[in-house]
């Protein structure tokens, strides 16, 4: 293995492991919110074990996010320390909203959790509303950087001064909601397979509150996700024209068949079948007859889109890592060349990760499923 | 207090900067310090409480468990709602200081960074394994079947956070004395030592140290750095043997436990005092608290005399500032006692070092490094007193403490003072975190201003590492707001939780 290859593939994998947690956490950080406006309103103390429960299964996702964030840092200012210095040089004012929605969403987290049944219900919803403000800004100011990487637009106005002209990508407006509708749809859809699973075993009240709202959520969001993302795939066929013949193929302006458009045609036949998967199991809902198995698959073919979706836009840059047109600038030019990147690094951070992963779901199913004595 | 001394150092910091020049990027860095010093203060506030609080909660579980007393392990659990609510302000604030090194300092990471690579990325697995055990340790509390596995999960924990700490301070042990350079720093500053064994290509960082007095970072950047510099650095590992990592980790250890303690300490004392009826139960809890102060407090005597040595040994100008020896240099007797046996022993001045300039590879760095030195004597002499003087307050609380277990020792307090010791420890419990809060606060103060205009002493300064963005006041104003919302926020919330979710006997 070469540096490059050895340094690309680890901020991609970090990259991917951080976004889907980071998908997860902000879908759940704007349904909590509206759940507990619901909650409040109708005093259902059954959507209330449902919503704590919710919460402490994205505080658990919000540590983890919060690993790979910091690995994400660290193999950016590590490997590709030019490549860093001009992100947060020309994106000084969208990294900067960032910093701060992660400065008002974390202590708002911690605030949320040890003030619940301890405050007011309204004074408790404004935290939670904080916590969601903080969370949104979070990606509003980040894909600024996933949209200049793919049209570094006002890249020469902001080393000239003007901080604020990266804002005029055409990429960027849509993206960004491209990004946020697809954390809502990912989260409400998933969260929607479990606990319509969840209330197909157990029957009861329990949890029909959760999914009469969840389907509410998920139903309208995939579709205003799926509208968002064909206006994306427009906007890269006329200004990032190179990830979109790589991802689109020959369904792009001047693509043709590659190994990534076979990748692509699985992405969409997995947002296809969670679609429908959704409307089946909405209807089974409905009917009152509820379903077990294809709960389940709807949950995972959710959380499956994302880390697919991200891996197909990330790798579709190598060898290059902005991408200037039809062309880009190589990301061995990024490299940091003052340092050795050994194969061990790759291979121990891989190990380590593939261990985070297994006690991430280990603790997701002790606190979230096991139902462990909870210090509140 | 702590207030009064960080609006002194921001404005002496600007002060002795501004004198070095008109350079817009000395400007710029000017403009960012603040907010930096303001975000590290922050982060470091909840972080003391994080590191050193543990160590409190797990001797109250420790004691819960091997007495099967339910006291103290309400008392451990209760605390251990404070831990957690820390440790995520503490993560959040850790994001700000994360993100102030790449965003406003940005040149730290392409100059230098890949000396911070191995503590960073092995900090990344300590701090995994941290965020495992606080999910174990905060969600698996279960009083009324208390565990020694719940334990030994704190406890794993605890080691953790401490290797975390440790590498942590091993980046910033590196920026006040770069170890594994071997004698690059001497030919820079030559009264600096040999900084270890040579690690480094000594004539690929003299091109960078030549191209970033060129015009900073940014200059190195638009120049090609992996043309101009080629291989730096030979042993990634060198930043975690560092004799100055040894000292300072002992001591902000020590001090982060006395902080966590003593603060607990006035908690409880506060209850005592407002509650007649439970004042047993509550002595018994602050006889722990103030006791776990008192050890470490005791302990960092001999870790500050350590640190103290270090400090002579390889940041010689700083001890020469603190101890205000002089231009001419002069005795310090205590001083010549602790480090040579001799209360004679003459220590050179400013004007000793000023004379070693010329020969310097760089003379202005070497006469820039003593004149910011001595500017930095007439301030940090008393910070440097603040420290001393709060740690022999605390030195003294402690062995008052212990003679709470001596019945002659307790009746002499008694027979001298006119008080019983038992209520000098509740009302000094008020104290006690206030000393120890000045204490750690002037002690970083003098160890972060004392190499001051350096970021890598005697390699790399401020102003080539910041960003060529510029610092607007609007930002550096909002920025600044937004970290004292969180130490005002989160500071609220943990008394919060202490008061609100008061355990009663």
């Amino acid at each position: 293995m070469n540096d490059v290859f050895n340094a690309f593939i680890l901020v991609g994998y970090a990259t991917i492991a951080h976004l889907f947690l980071v998908n997860l956490i902000l879908g759940i950080s704007i349904i909590i919110p509206i759940l507990e406006y619901i909650q409040i309103r109708n005093k259902d103390s059954n959507l209330k074990v449902s919503i704590k429960s919710l919460f402490k299964f994205m505080v658990i996702s919000d540590l983890f996010a919060g690993v790979w964030a910091t690995w994400l840092t660290v193999f950016l200012g590590g490997f590709w320390p030019l490549l860093t210095y001009y992100a947060t040089t020309v994106l000084f004012i969208p990294i900067t909203l960032s910093l701060i929605g992660i400065l008002i969403a974390l202590p708002s987290i911690g605030i949320y959790w040890y003030t619940w049944d301890k405050v007011n219900d309204r004074i408790h919803l404004s935290i939670g509303i904080m916590m969601a403000v903080g969370t949104i800004m979070v990606p509003v100011g980040f894909n600024m950087i996933f949209s200049f990487i793919d049209n570094p637009y006002g890249m020469n106005q902001a080393l000239n001064g003007n901080l604020f002209a990266v804002f005029d990508n055409p990429l960027y407006p849509d993206f960004t909601l491209h990004r946020i509708f697809g954390a809502v749809t990912m989260a409400s859809v998933s969260l929607l397979g479990i606990y319509s699973y969840l209330h197909h075993k157990y029957g009861g009240v329990k949890y029909t509150a959760m999914v009469r709202i969840l389907s509410f959520i998920a139903l309208p969001s995939i579709l205003i996700e799926s509208f968002l993302g064909f206006i994306y795939a427009w906007e890269l066929n006329l200004y990032s024209p190179y990830i979109a013949s790589e991802i689109f193929g020959p369904l792009s302006m001047n693509g043709s068949l590659n190994s990534l458009f076979f990748l692509f045609s699985i992405f969409i036949a997995v947002i296809s079948i969670n679609a429908l998967l959704l409307i089946f199991i909405i209807f089974r809902n409905c009917s009152g007859k509820g379903s077990g198995l294809p709960s389940i698959l709807l949950a995972i073919f959710a959380m499956l889109g994302i880390p697919l979706g991200e891996f197909i836009n990330d790798y579709s840059r190598y060898p290059y890592f902005i991408i200037t047109g039809n062309s880009g600038v190589n990301a061995s030019v990024f490299l940091n060349n003052i340092m050795e990147i050994s194969d061990i690094w790759v291979i121990s951070s891989i190990m380590v990760s593939i261990l985070v992963l297994f006690v991430y779901v280990w603790l997701v199913y002790r606190v979230n499923v096991k139902g462990i004595q909870i210090d509140q | 207090m702590k207030a009064y001394i960080l609006l002194a150092i921001s404005s002496i910091i600007i002060f002795t900067s501004f004198s070095m020049g008109e350079n817009p990027l000395v400007t710029n860095a000017n403009a960012a310090e603040p907010m930096t010093i303001i975000g590290i203060y922050v982060h470091g506030f909840f972080l003391l409480i994080a590191v050193g609080l543990p160590y409190l909660v797990l001797t109250y579980e420790f004691l819960g468990l091997k007495r099967n007393d339910k006291d103290f392990l309400n008392a451990a659990r209760k605390l251990s709602s404070v831990w957690g609510i820390s440790f995520a302000i503490g993560a959040a604030t850790g994001t700000l200081v994360e993100f102030g090194l790449v965003q406003i300092w940005p040149g730290t990471l392409v100059a230098i960074g890949s000396f911070f690579f191995a503590p960073l990325t092995l900090e990344l697995f300590a701090f995994m394994v941290e965020v495992v055990f606080v999910v174990i340790y905060l969600f698996t509390w279960n009083t009324e079947k208390p565990s020694w596995f719940h334990f030994i999960s704190g406890v794993v924990l605890l080691i953790a956070s401490n290797i975390s700490a440790y590498l942590i301070l091993a980046a910033n042990s590196f920026m006040n004395v770069p170890w594994g350079t071997g004698d690059l720093v001497s030919k820079i500053l030559p009264w600096m030592p040999s900084l270890g064994p040579d690690y480094v290509n000594q004539a690929a960082l003299a091109n960078l140290y030549a191209q970033l007095n060129s015009g900073g970072t940014l200059a190195l950047v638009k120049n090609s750095l992996e043309n101009q510099i080629g291989t730096l650095l030979y042993n990634p590992m060198v930043p975690l043997y560092n004799p100055y990592l040894y000292a300072t980790f002992l001591h902000t250890v020590l001090a982060t436990i006395i902080i966590g303690a003593f603060e607990t300490s006035a908690f409880i004392a506060f209850d005592y005092i407002r509650r007649r009826d439970e004042r047993f139960y509550r002595f018994k809890l602050l006889k722990v608290s103030y006791g776990v102060g008192a050890i470490a407090s005791v302990l960092i005597a001999f870790s500050g005399d350590f640190m103290g040595r270090v400090v002579y040994q390889y940041n010689v100008l700083k001890f020469v500032a603190f101890e205000r020896i002089g231009a001419n240099g002069g005795k310090d007797p205590i001083m010549g006692i602790l480090l040579y046996g001799n209360p004679d022993y003459y220590f050179q001045g400013f004007n000793y070092y000023l004379g070693l300039s010329s020969r310097s590879v760089d003379p202005n760095a070497a006469v820039q490094s003593v004149m910011a030195a001595e500017a930095f004597a007439t301030w940090g002499y008393y910070v440097y007193w603040v420290m001393v003087i709060s740690g022999i307050l605390l030195f003294i609380f402690s062995l008052l403490y212990f003679s709470l277990y001596s019945i002659k020792l307790k009746s002499l307090f008694g027979k001298i003072f006119k008080i019983p010791l038992e209520t000098f420890i509740v009302y000094s419990s008020f104290v006690a975190p206030f000393l120890g809060l000045a204490a750690a606060s002037a002690g970083w103060a003098v160890r972060e201003a004392g190499r001051h205009p350096w970021v890598i002493y005697g390699f790399l300064q401020y102003w080539q590492v910041i960003t060529p963005d510029q610092i607007t006041p609007a930002l550096s104003a909002l920025i600044i707001s937004v970290e004292i919302s969180i130490l005002v926020l989160g500071s609220a919330a943990i008394v919060f939780l202490i008061r609100y979710g008061r355990d009663k006997k």
